[in-house]
Formats: C-alpha cells, sequence, structure tokens
C-alpha cells in the first residue's frame, strides 16, 4: 500500500503530474491517493487538534487531494457485498475497551450528564430512543449492528445500515452543503465528499443532537464530522473519524471503525426491508423515571403464561 | 371466469405488435438493444405476452430466452438513470384506469366483493390504510406511491428506492437465483432477481406478503409474482412494464405500465433525507372497530385546534 509512505506534512508537494503519470503505472487509479494518514493514532488525534472545525480539517485533506478526483465510471473501488460492524459494537472507539469512561476528552458539562447516564443505567433505569423506532442518526451510525452495504458510484456513494433502514448519502459530484438559510438538523446531516484514489473523503453538517451508543457520550446540533473511507483489503473496509463539537468535547474525537465483509458463498444473504413496528409487542414506553417498559408487560408470572 | 383471447388471437397480438417501437433520438442511445426485441410496443401485444404465459416465472424465462440469457452490465457501459425520480400519473395501480371503473384488473368472485365492499365504505368515510401505522407500503405497491425515489444501477445489483418509509427493493442481477422454496417466507419487498437486455432491465419478484395494490385498488395474496422491464425512454422518464400474477385474486395476468419522470435539481439543493414515519406522534392512526381511522387522542374539535 502507498498509505503510511509519507506523512501529511510532505503530501502536498506530490502534485506534479508527471509523478502521478509514473506512479499511475505502478498503482491502479483506484488505489492511488495523495493523502496519506499518519499510521499512529496519536499523530491521527493530532491530526484533528491542528484543525479548529471539521471543516477546516476537511478542506485541508482536499487541498492535499489536490480537490480530489472524480471516479472513473469504469474504475469503480470494489466495495460490494454485505458488510457488519467488527470489535465492541457499544463503543465509538474501539480503544476504550472495559473502562467506563470513553477516550473523548469532554467538556464538563457533558461528562456530568455521561456519569449521571452510566449511574441510571447501572441502576436498570435506561432509555433508548431506538425503542420507539427512531433512526441512530449520525455519527452514531458508525457504531450500529447488523448488515451494512456501501453502494459506490461516480457523483454519489450510499451508506446503508439495515437497521431502520437507515441510509447516507454522500454527494461526490461537486456540490457544497446546502446554504446556512436552508440548513435545519437532519438524523444523518448533510454529507458532501471527495475520493482521493481509493480513499472516499467527507463532511457532515447539520445533524440533531443525540448520543454516540447507549453507554457513550450525548452530541449536540454542532457536531460535525469527517471521515476518510478505504477498502484496506479485500473484506475490511475501514473508516477514520474525526468529531467535532464544541459544546460536548474538549478536543476532537478521533476513532477508527472497521467493517468486515460477511461470507456469503451461496447469495443467501439478502437484506430484506426493517418494519421496525412489526411486532406489537416490542413497543416500549419510556416511564417517568426515565426507564424503558415494554408496553402491557410487567414480566410478571401472569405475562409468561400469556 | 372471463374467457381468454384465443391462443392464435394472442399470438398474432403479439406479433404484430412485436414491430420496433418508434423511440425518438434522443432516447436510442439510452435504449441500447431496444426492448422493442424483448416485448411488444402496444398495450394489447403486452397483456397478450401476458396471457401466453401461466406464470411470471415462465414469462420471466421466455423474456431470458428472448434476450439469449442477457449480459451483465459492464461499468464501461452503464445506464444513467442517476437523479430523483417521481411516479406521474393518478393514484392507481393501473394509470390507464378509466374513469368510473372500479379496476382494469379481472378479479376473482371474492377479491371482487371484497374492493367493491372497500370502496362502498371509502365513500362514507370509513377506510384505513395499513401506512397508516408506518407500515411498508410492500410490493408491488411501491410502484405506486408517491415521493422521491433513486433508482441506483451497478453491475451486481440494482436498488430501487422510494423515499417513503425509506423503502428499498434490491434486485440482484449477479447471476442468483431465489432462494430454494424452503428458504422462502414472505417479505414486504419479496425477493428479486433479473438481467439485463442492453440497458433494460427485467425483474422477476417472488415471496411477497400480502397487501393491496393500492388504496383504491385489489387487494393481493401472497401467491403473487411479478414480472417487470424497465428501461430509460428518454432523458427524463423511466418506463416500467408490469405484468402482475396472482391465481389466488385475478383471473388473468394484470398488465400495467409505470412512468417515472425526473424531477429537476439544477442546483442539488434537493436532498432526500431519512424518513422517520413515526416520528410526530400526533400522526399515529388506529384502527377503529369499524374499520376507519381515528388519530391517536384527536377528535378534530375544536379543543383539539388549541
Amino acid at each position: 500500500m502507498l498509505a503510511n509512505v509519507r506523512r501529511c506534512s510532505s503530501c502536498r508537494r506530490f502534485k506534479p503530474l508527471a509523478a502521478v503519470a509514473v506512479i499511475g503505472v505502478l498503482a491502479s487509479a483506484a488505489s492511488f491517493a495523495a493523502i496519506e494518514l499518519p499510521s499512529e493514532k496519536a499523530a491521527l488525534i493530532e491530526l484533528g487538534k491542528q484543525h479548529r472545525t471539521a471543516w477546516d480539517l476537511y478542506k485541508a485533506f482536499e487541498a492535499q487531494a489536490n480537490g480530489g478526483q472524480r471516479l472513473n465510471p469504469a474504475r469503480l473501488p470494489d466495495w460490494t457485498g454485505i458488510y457488519s460492524r467488527s470489535g465492541v459494537l457499544f463503543n465509538f472507539d474501539q480503544d476504550q475497551g472495559r473502562s467506563r469512561m470513553p477516550t473523548a476528552k469532554l467538556t464538563p458539562e457533558f461528562e456530568r450528564r455521561l456519569i449521571a447516564k452510566l449511574d441510571n443505567i447501572e441502576k436498570g433505569i435506561e432509555f433508548d430512543n431506538l425503542s420507539n423506532c427512531a433512526p441512530p442518526g449520525h455519527p452514531r451510525w458508525m457504531t450500529e449492528p447488523f448488515l451494512r452495504e456501501f453502494v459506490v458510484t461516480p457523483d454519489q456513494t450510499w451508506l446503508i445500515n439495515e437497521m431502520v433502514n437507515d441510509i447516507r448519502r454522500i454527494y461526490t459530484d461537486g456540490r457544497d452543503h446546502l446554504p446556512e438559510a436552508d440548513r435545519y438538523p437532519l438524523w444523518n446531516g448533510d454529507s458532501i465528499g471527495f475520493w482521493d484514489g481509493g480513499k472516499l473523503v467527507i463532511h457532515t453538517n447539520s445533524l440533531r443532537s443525540g448520543q454516540y451508543q447507549r453507554t457513550q457520550p450525548e452530541y449536540t446540533e454542532q457536531v460535525e464530522t469527517v471521515e476518510i473511507w478505504e477498502k484496506v483489503d479485500h473484506k475490511t473496509l475501514v473508516a477514520h473519524i474525526w468529531v467535532y463539537d464544541p459544546p460536548a468535547l474538549l478536543e476532537p474525537w478521533y476513532a477508527k471503525h472497521t467493517y468486515l465483509k460477511l461470507t456469503n458463498d451461496d447469495k443467501l444473504l439478502r437484506i430484506h426491508y426493517w418494519d421496525c413496528a412489526e411486532n406489537q409487542n416490542n413497543t416500549v414506553i419510556q416511564t417517568e423515571d426515565g426507564s424503558s417498559q415494554f408496553r402491557d408487560f410487567t414480566f410478571t408470572d401472569k405475562d409468561d403464561a400469556k | 371466469m372471463r374467457a381468454r383471447p384465443p391462443l392464435a388471437l394472442t399470438a398474432a397480438l403479439a406479433l404484430a405488435a412485436c414491430a420496433p417501437e418508434a423511440a425518438p433520438p434522443a432516447a436510442q442511445s439510452a435504449a441500447r438493444a431496444a426492448p422493442s426485441e424483448l416485448v411488444p410496443a402496444e398495450r394489447e401485444g403486452k397483456v397478450a405476452l401476458g396471457l401466453q404465459h401461466a406464470t411470471a416465472a415462465e414469462l420471466y424465462a421466455a423474456l431470458k430466452a428472448r434476450a439469449n440469457g442477457g449480459a451483465p452490465l459492464s461499468l464501461d457501459d452503464m445506464p444513467d438513470w442517476t437523479g430523483f425520480w417521481q411516479r406521474v400519473g393518478p393514484p392507481l395501480f393501473d394509470p390507464e384506469q378509466p374513469a368510473g371503473v372500479l379496476t382494469t384488473a379481472k378479479l376473482r368472485p371474492e377479491p371482487l366483493a371484497e374492493l367493491t365492499r372497500r370502496r362502498e365504505l371509502s365513500a362514507q368515510g370509513i377506510e384505513y390504510d395499513p401506512i397508516s401505522d408506518c407500515s411498508p407500503p410492500g410490493f408491488p405497491r411501491w410502484l405506486v406511491i408517491p415521493f422521491l425515489r433513486e433508482l441506483i444501477v451497478r453491475p451486481e445489483q440494482t436498488w430501487l428506492f422510494s423515499e417513503t418509509v425509506n423503502n428499498m427493493r434490491r434486485i440482484y442481477t449477479d447471476g442468483r437465483d431465489h432462494p430454494s422454496p424452503a428458504d422462502a417466507y414472505p417479505l414486504d419487498y419479496g425477493d428479486s432477481i433479473g438481467f439485463w437486455a442492453g440497458h433494460t432491465l427485467v425483474i422477476h419478484t417472488s415471496q411477497v406478503k400480502a397487501g393491496i395494490f393500492h388504496r383504491n385498488d385489489p387487494q393481493y395474496s401472497e401467491a403473487l409474482e411479478a414480472v417487470e422491464v424497465w428501461r430509460k425512454t428518454d432523458p427524463t422518464t423511466v418506463i416500467a412494464d408490469v405484468w402482475i400474477y396472482d391465481p389466488v385474486v385475478l383471473e388473468e395476468p394484470w398488465y400495467t405500465q409505470q412512468t417515472y419522470k425526473q424531477v429537476p435539481n439544477p442546483d442539488g439543493y434537493l436532498r432526500i433525507d431519512y424518513w422517520h414515519c413515526g416520528e410526530n406522534p400526533n400522526n399515529a392512526i388506529e384502527r377503529t372497530d369499524e374499520g376507519t381511522s381515528q388519530f391517536r387522542n384527536f377528535t378534530f374539535t375544536d379543543d383539539d385546534d388549541r
């Protein structure tokens, strides 16, 4: 792989067309990229901290990639198949391990809120908005379980999670975000991106507030993200993400997410429509103390007899 | 049961109708190996084509044989179905249904009585639509629901997306077959396989859940199967010829043509966001004992208007 050969600071020099042409002989157009990410997590964290906002980081990547390239329609990256997130599903950053607190540098207010939430969970008091069929929203989308598809076309990429038919649209046709006057918070925000060789670079804004996962911090409507997606081997897609959210985070939160292609030799594994409310017994109501109550279920012996 | 046209007449009609369609010049390149050789140009010929085959599987096999098995799409010669699309025509499964006619489908007595009764109740204001509780419309009703659509084409698969409740149909064009009967069960959108004949997509769908074709249309059973022939006929028009086979409900195959027009989006501002059907609890609709619809806690009195 060409990645990790150069640090980002030297990537800007990698512009001459002649050099591109020479390298192009050695590497396919789909795999060549000007953006070289550091291999160490500390450097990736530092990269985020070098930029004040997600937009600044995105524009820096864009400059490194000379604006990026439109994908060659005849040589699209092969992200076909069905994938699933690997690792500890309910940690936004896998490196949290078994720690109670996440790796994010939270502001005092959001640290206090997280501790209060975790304390309640330990007492069995918990309600997840997913329980009433709301979508997880982005960036929580990154951490959800179940099946995923990644549909790559030159002008747009669809990042699909089976759960609640959750689809992110990444516009790579050169359009910008909506003007500020037309923006409002959306479940999966508004995502634009560009391709740099086999890397898809995404900037997302216009998000609703939410939580990264059940045992993870909350984020606000000011949250913005930069992602770099890349297929690193025949069955592994990796997404680097930097999250910026000034009210909740003291500094950008970097995490790496890995999605593994599932074996599907007989092609019987197929994604179907997810009708969240199909089973009325699954209906969950939030109680006054913030806990969850299955509709008409009290979990007594009487219910078991039904 | 209505009498079918004699086979000889049907064949003659089909042969006569197989004369190439007069496509406008702009459509000729998009159509590639024009579908005119695949299906007749006129409605009568298409209706007759359906009647020639006892099942949807037989019609699909016949079309595949006619297309010499079809040919996989190549990334360097893809049909351009990008953009947003919207169905045109009245809210009826058959857009050509004349005014005052109950349906153009040839219904068996029991479904005919059911439709008649349902229409009478609807005229009295007694009506309940299953999608009121955020259930998906299902296929084939998917063909006729309103709102935005995306038709995402890749060689191995086509995704037919409708914004309403994030409906996604997946059409497998990688040569796989349907699951074996032992693995098959009813699904909201069934199981769809297909092949390409030039830039024409031919689809066979089975394994659907029972439902209604649309609010004022007949019901269908789990025995339903469908064949669709999709093609772009000009820069802003995609057309689908649809043959429905449902021996439980239909006396004979029901042919309709569905038309989808591209929605202008010159500034790229039109974007599809996540459709969270249950977002507004005031929209919750319950079915009453008499079969009509009741908004949750709404009685439509002045008190509610507060």
